[in-house]
Formats: C-alpha cells, sequence, structure tokens
C-alpha cells in the first residue's frame, strides 16, 4: 500500500478480516448479482482491541455513507446504500470526541450506516434510531464513533443496489469513475 | 485602485490602503507615541511626511517600541515576554489574508499592511510565529524608515544605507541576543559564543541546508519574485541563491577585511547580507552594490565575519520608494514550507487563504472536488481539524500523491479519498458545506476536456452544497474572464435575478474589467450579497482576490448558496 512504513508485499495476507466477506445481497428487482471471490484468510473474529500498525488508512464508513451510485438510468435513490463486499477490512484507533461525533449524527443516513456495519461484521449494537438525547450518551456515542470512524475497508467492491455496478476499493480509495458509456 | 480587505463576518472594517502607509487613527497615535513617522502616501506612493526635518527617512528616531534598548531592557522582563515588533513578506494579494491572520492568531497590534509586507506587533512566542499560513517570510523588525531620496550620487547614497546600520556596539549585542533567544527556542545551533564550529559539523550543516535549500529552491524563487514592486524599478536578485556572482564578490572583499575585524571574541559570528531594492534607488544602485557595502559596514561595527553559505545570521535589506526596511529572518526556511506536507501542489499560502475563505465551522463537511495533491485539504484540515474532508481525483498519480501527503501529515482520520470525476461525483445534493477547489485549467495540469466544461463544473459543485455553503476557487486569468460571461449568461437564466441588482453588478463586472497589469481584483463588499443578486443559479459571489502565483496572477473566487425558489 502506498506510504506504508513497511512495504507490503503484493499478496499480503489482511491483517484483520471481516467474518463474512462474501455477502451477497438477495437479487432485488431482477437485478444481476456478481458474486466476488474474495481471498479470506484467518477466520478470528473481528474484535474492537485488534488494532492494526502501519499503513491502512481504508474507506470509512462515514466516506460510504455519503456515496452513492452516479449511473445513468437509476430510479431516484437507486443509487443509494452502495453494498460493500469487503475483502481488507482493518480497525485503526481513532481519538474520541464526543462533541465531533454528536455533530454527525443528524446527517447520518442512520439505516445505511446500520446496514453496512453488519455486512461488515462489526454489528454496531445501535439502535434502529438515534434516541432523542443521544447527545449525552457516551457509551452511544462511543458506538457511533467506532463504527463510523474507525472501521476500515482497504479492498473491495461497492455495489450499485440498482444496477448491479461494482466500484472497486483499492488501497483504501473506491473508485467510483464511470466508463464513457455508462456516463 | 482599491483592494477591499478579507471581510469576515464579525470583523470590523479598517480604512486602510494595502499599499501605501495610510494608517487608521489608532494606529497613528500608537506610532507617535514612541516616535516613529506617521506617514500618509498618496496614490502614486510618494510619501509625504509630517514634521520631519532631517535628511530623508533617515532621522534618527530612537528604538521601536518593544525593542530591548527601551523600557523592556530596563524592566528587566525577559525579551521574550515583551512585545516584539515584525514584519511579514506575503505574495502579491495575500497581504489582507496575513493582516487577518496576525491579527486573529497572533493578536498582533500596530499592524500595517504595506504592498509584500505586513508589519506588525506581537507578544505571541515563536512557537506561536511559527505558525503563520499566509506569510512568506517573517523577520523581526530592525529598522523602518521613509523611503531613501533618489539622488544621482551614489557616493552619497550608499553613505546613507550604511548610517542606517552605525549604531553603537551594544545595539548589535542586543540584536544578537534577541535573535538567540529566537534560535534557542527553535532547537537550532544557539550557543554562538563558542569558538567555530569544527569544519566537518559546519560542512554536514552545509549539507543538510543545501539539500533543503535544493528542495525550496524554486519556492525561494517564487519568493522573489513575488517580491517584486510594482511599477518602476528593477527586480534586483536576492543573493539566497548561493551561487550568485553578487556572493562571491562579496567573499572576495571579506577575506581582506575579515581579518582586522575580528575584534570581539564573544561575537564569533558570521552573518549575510540579503539585499533587495527597487523603484529610483535600483536605477542608481544594485543590490550587490548595496549589500557590499553594508556587508563591509557591519564588519567594521561587529566584528562579525561574512558567510554567505551558512551564516548564523542574516541581514534583510529592503529598499524601495515606500520605505527602508531592515530586518533579520526569524526562520530559516520560509513560512510557506510546511514540514507537514511531503509534496507540495498549489502553494501552501494560497491554499491556506482559500480554506480560510471557506467558513470551515466544527463538524463541516468539506469537499475539494479536483484535490490533485491534496495541497488545499491539508491545509484546511490542519487548521480547522473539527471538521470531515474529501478530496476526489481523476488521476491515479495525483490520488497516490494525496495519500502519501495525508499520511505524511498525519491526517488520515480527517481526509478521505475518492476517484471520482468532477462532472459527476457519486455523492448526494445538499451534503456539504463547503467546496473548495484548484481549477487546473491552463495552469501546471492540464486537464483533458476544454475550458467549456467550466460551467458544468459550478452545477456539480452547487449542487452538492448545502444552502448557506461556501465555495472557493482558484482561477487562472483565462478562467477569470471566462466566469464574467458565464455569469452573465446565468443571470439572464435565473428566475431569481433582481432588477435591482444588475448596476451593481455592473460595477463588479467593471471593476473585473481593469486591465491594468498589477491589478489585484478587489473584493466585493457585503452589500453586494445583500442585493440577492445570484450569479449562477442560487450562487452568489461574496468576494474575488487576485493573487499572485509567482509567474502568473490567479483569482479566488468565493460564493455563497443562497435560499432560491429552486432549493427550497
Amino acid at each position: 500500500m502506498v506510504g506504508t512504513s513497511k512495504p507490503a508485499p503484493l499478496n499480503h495476507v489482511p491483517r484483520s478480516m471481516t467474518s463474512s466477506p462474501l455477502r451477497v445481497s438477495s437479487p432485488r428487482h431482477g437485478c444481476p448479482v456478481t458474486v466476488v471471490t474474495a481471498v479470506q484468510s484467518g477466520a478470528a473474529p473481528l474484535s474492537p482491541e485488534v488494532t492494526q500498525t502501519g499503513g491502512g488508512a481504508g474507506m470509512k464508513l462515514l466516506t460510504h455513507n455519503l456515496l452513492c451510485s452516479n449511473v445513468r438510468g437509476l430510479r431516484p435513490g437507486g443509487g443509494f446504500p452502495l453494498r460493500i463486499q469487503a475483502s481488507d477490512v482493518s480497525v485503526r484507533p481513532v481519538p474520541f470526541n464526543a462533541a465531533f461525533v454528536a455533530r454527525l449524527v443528524p446527517r447520518l443516513r442512520w439505516g445505511a450506516l446500520l446496514e453496512a456495519a453488519e455486512s461488515l461484521g462489526h454489528p454496531s449494537e445501535l439502535p434502529p434510531e438515534p434516541a432523542p438525547d443521544y447527545e449525552g450518551d457516551e457509551a452511544f456515542l462511543r458506538r457511533v464513533h467506532h463504527v463510523l470512524l474507525e472501521v476500515e475497508v482497504l479492498e473491495g467492491f461497492l455495489q450499485c443496489p440498482d444496477s448491479g455496478r461494482q466500484f472497486p476499493i483499492s488501497r483504501g480509495i473506491p473508485n467510483m469513475l464511470l466508463s464513457e458509456e455508462e456516463a | 485602485m482599491r483592494t477591499r480587505l478579507l471581510q469576515h463576518s464579525n470583523a470590523p472594517l479598517h480604512g486602510q490602503r494595502w499599499r501605501g502607509l495610510l494608517l487608521n487613527r489608532e494606529e497613528r497615535e500608537a506610532l507617535r507615541s514612541h516616535h516613529l513617522p506617521a506617514c500618509t502616501v498618496g496614490p502614486r506612493g510618494s510619501p509625504s511626511r509630517h514634521g520631519e526635518a532631517a535628511p530623508a527617512g533617515l532621522t534618527a528616531i530612537g528604538p521601536p517600541r518593544g525593542w530591548p534598548g527601551s523600557t523592556l531592557r530596563a524592566a528587566g522582563r525577559d525579551k521574550m515576554a515583551g512585545a516584539g515588533r515584525y514584519f511579514c513578506t506575503a505574495g502579491r494579494g495575500l497581504e489582507p489574508f496575513l493582516e487577518r491572520e496576525v491579527r486573529a492568531r497572533l493578536g498582533a497590534t500596530e499592524v500595517d499592511c504595506t504592498a509584500g509586507k505586513v508589519f506588525f506587533s506581537t507578544e505571541a512566542a515563536p512557537g506561536e510565529l511559527r505558525k503563520l499560513k499566509s506569510g512568506e517570510r517573517l523577520f523581526l523588525l530592525l529598522k523602518k524608515r521613509t523611503a531613501l531620496v533618489g539622488s544621482r550620487n551614489k557616493g552619497k547614497m550608499l553613505h546613507d544605507i550604511k548610517s542606517l546600520f552605525i549604531e553603537e556596539p551594544k545595539y548589535w549585542q542586543d540584536v544578537i541576543s534577541i535573535w538567540r533567544n529566537f534560535h534557542g527556542c527553535e532547537g537550532k545551533k544557539d550557543d554562538v559564543s563558542q569558538e567555530n564550529p569544527s569544519p566537518l559539523k559546519r560542512k554536514s550543516k552545509e549539507r543538510d541546508t543545501a539539500s533543503k535549500r535544493q528542495k525550496t529552491e524554486e519556492q525561494v524563487r517564487e519568493t522573489v519574485s513575488e517580491e517584486h514592486q510594482t511599477g518602476a524599478g528593477e527586480r534586483c536578485v536576492v543573493p539566497e541563491d548561493s551561487q550568485t556572482e553578487s556572493e562571491t564578490s562579496l567573499a572576495d572583499s571579506s577575506k581582506s577585511s575579515g581579518e582586522k575585524a575580528i575584534a570581539n571574541e564573544q561575537l564569533n559570528f558570521s552573518f549575510r547580507v540579503s539585499c533587495r531594492c527597487s523603484g529610483a534607488i535600483a536605477k542608481v544602485l544594485t543590490s550587490q552594490e548595496i549589500g557590499r557595502a553594508v556587508g563591509v559596514t557591519l564588519m567594521k561595527q561587529c566584528g562579525w565575519q561574512a558567510d554567505l553559505r551558512d551564516p548564523d545570521v542574516e541581514i534583510f535589506l529592503h529598499l524601495n520608494d515606500v520605505h527602508s526596511v531592515v530586518g533579520i529572518p526569524l526562520f530559516r526556511l520560509p513560512l510557506a514550507n510546511r514540514e507537514y506536507i511531503k509534496t507540495a501542489g498549489l502553494r501552501s499560502t494560497i491554499a491556506w487563504a482559500m480554506a480560510s475563505l471557506a467558513e470551515i465551522s466544527a463538524g463541516a463537511f468539506v469537499l475539494d472536488p479536483m484535490c490533485g495533491l491534496g495541497t488545499i485539504l491539508l491545509e484546511a484540515a490542519k487548521e480547522w481539524p473539527e471538521a470531515c474532508y474529501w478530496g476526489a481525483d481523476i488521476s491515479d498519480s495525483q490520488l497516490e500523491g494525496a495519500d502519501v501527503n495525508i499520511r505524511s501529515a498525519g491526517l488520515m482520520d480527517k481526509i478521505e479519498l475518492l476517484k471520482a470525476s468532477v462532472k459527476a461525483l457519486p455523492l448526494p445534493s445538499e451534503s456539504f458545506d463547503a467546496v473548495i477547489s484548484d481549477i487546473p485549467f491552463g495552469k501546471k495540469f492540464k486537464i483533458t476536456k476544454d475550458i467549456q466544461v467550466l460551467p458544468d463544473l459550478l452545477q456539480e459543485m452547487e449542487r452538492l452544497l448545502r444552502v448557506g455553503g461556501t465555495i472557493v476557487l482558484l482561477l487562472s486569468r483565462d478562467l477569470h474572464k471566462r466566469m464574467d460571461d458565464i455569469t452573465k449568461c446565468a443571470e439572464h437564466d435565473s428566475p431569481d435575478a433582481s432588477s435591482g441588482g444588475t448596476s451593481e453588478t455592473t460595477t463588479a463586472e467593471a471593476l473585473h474589467a481593469d486591465g491594468n497589469s498589477s491589478s489585484l481584483v478587489n473584493g466585493v463588499e457585503e452589500s453586494f450579497l445583500s442585493s440577492r443578486q445570484t450569479c449562477f443559479g442560487s450562487l452568489v459571489r461574496d468576494g474575488v482576490y487576485g493573487v499572485s502565483l509567482g509567474k502568473t496572477d490567479a483569482f479566488i473566487y468565493k460564493y455563497k448558496k443562497i435560499c432560491t425558489a429552486g432549493n427550497q
């Protein structure tokens, strides 16, 4: 990966793995589903204490919460949320700032966040909706902080729910560029 | 021509002209109480002095306020605790930004904004001073006088210049001890009372500084060109690049006179003179001649040795039609060199200035849709860390560079990258508080498509922006001209175009059409905003700032998105 202090060999074994990289969403509305074969190694269940040292800045779920498919001809809202198929996920601790997280909460698409966290094997223990007094609930804010900012997807795919189009994530950077025909 | 100062919504408007020394009443009074001349400069830049009888500009006035030779030392206070007087050079067009920054960051007082320089007093420590983001180099102010009168007599002029440096020995000792305080804080070699460091040590230091210089060479050259005084005057080579001829000649002369000058064992000190002159003086004397004369004077005065490669202290002398200034640079590297940026794209001072216009508040979502190496995001995230930043680019190599930059700066928690095209960003509407971008057409990087895409870009940025959000763009001169066409078209299309606003729009455009080579386009007053004249859909122009990129000019545009029928 770019910029890591220890250069990672090409076929490096990801140090932390999601337990279900092959989450395949059930076909909806007749969209074709592409099964992505992902490298799976180590089935150790992920716990927040497992940290990855060295490089590893990946796509956060905060970013995923914003990303939508820009493929043409989708139904309104059909481009969101993108389904994550991750082959390399890491957890990297980020300093917690309650006020900062509290500001993020109202801007989040909550359902998409929960779904994404689940799909990465990080069930978030978050309620279906933020409670009205969430600002003062530190435990809640810490859980939000964790799934939103500390879980990162380094390699994998984001799939448009409507069209099935796959956007690769490589070295933590999602490639959302469309080809000439798609744009 | 007039430049409007940067408008922060809460900041009072100062009646200053950046080009002259017109001070506001408060500053004039402050200066008067410390016996410095308060000069007003007319529109043509010719100073008119109040109550000065002595030869132009060189009245012995007494030490500036805060100088150790005055009350501070007498009071026995630690020099650092008192206010020092400084000046900071700035790229053309960035002076208002720097002025605002010194007030905000350093609580500066007696701020005097002139072309290319901002003078100020502050009690801030060197660590704080080092954090200035919109300046080029920071100097301790030693002397500031009104401009020397240009006369044909070289000898007389040299004499006048040299007299700036003739002081009691104690004066220069004080200067050195203050300078040492600063460098002590910075952790440089601070014990200059020792013998000369061994040749080996010095060589290794030279190697370091040489490599640093190589890295910064380009930037230093840019610094030189940015200091170019507009109007008449030759732009002189600043002997910061040690390969210039002027420096070798100074070295030769120093060898001969150096030996006799070593009187004071204590001050086994080396120095270099950097001289810049422009305007009337430059017609008579070259910077090399002046530098040489001053160098010799200082050697005789203080017993210092001239060292062009790696001096202990650098004496900076700037002579132009407005003033004569003597200073000592506080830091070896320009402020514009950021230790947290590995590979610079856009000049960091301009990137910071743009970010400062974007009104980034806590919890804001900020996007740079053509981020390149991420310079703008890095500057913004460093200064306003309580926000979330995203950068998008179509180029793998740029994104890779940005990734390295972000990791090197330790800002991985703040800035996320995407590979995406600005024409179709995979982001929802009205989701960002600020969109900041350096539009790369016609500058360093050529974008694949035509300049025609500009309206599309604007439209996409407008879509992404929340109502009340801010767009800040950096446009080349060509694009700047084009913007007027684009916004003219949009006015006709926009359903909210109010007839009352057209007259103000024409005024604004007339100002932009001002074709002076030295033109720096004006900022637009808040009254413009209040007219709610939309320039493009729901975007209202809230300021245009002309800045120098070194070889070319560019324009920073600020837009606000307002609530319209379309986006309610």
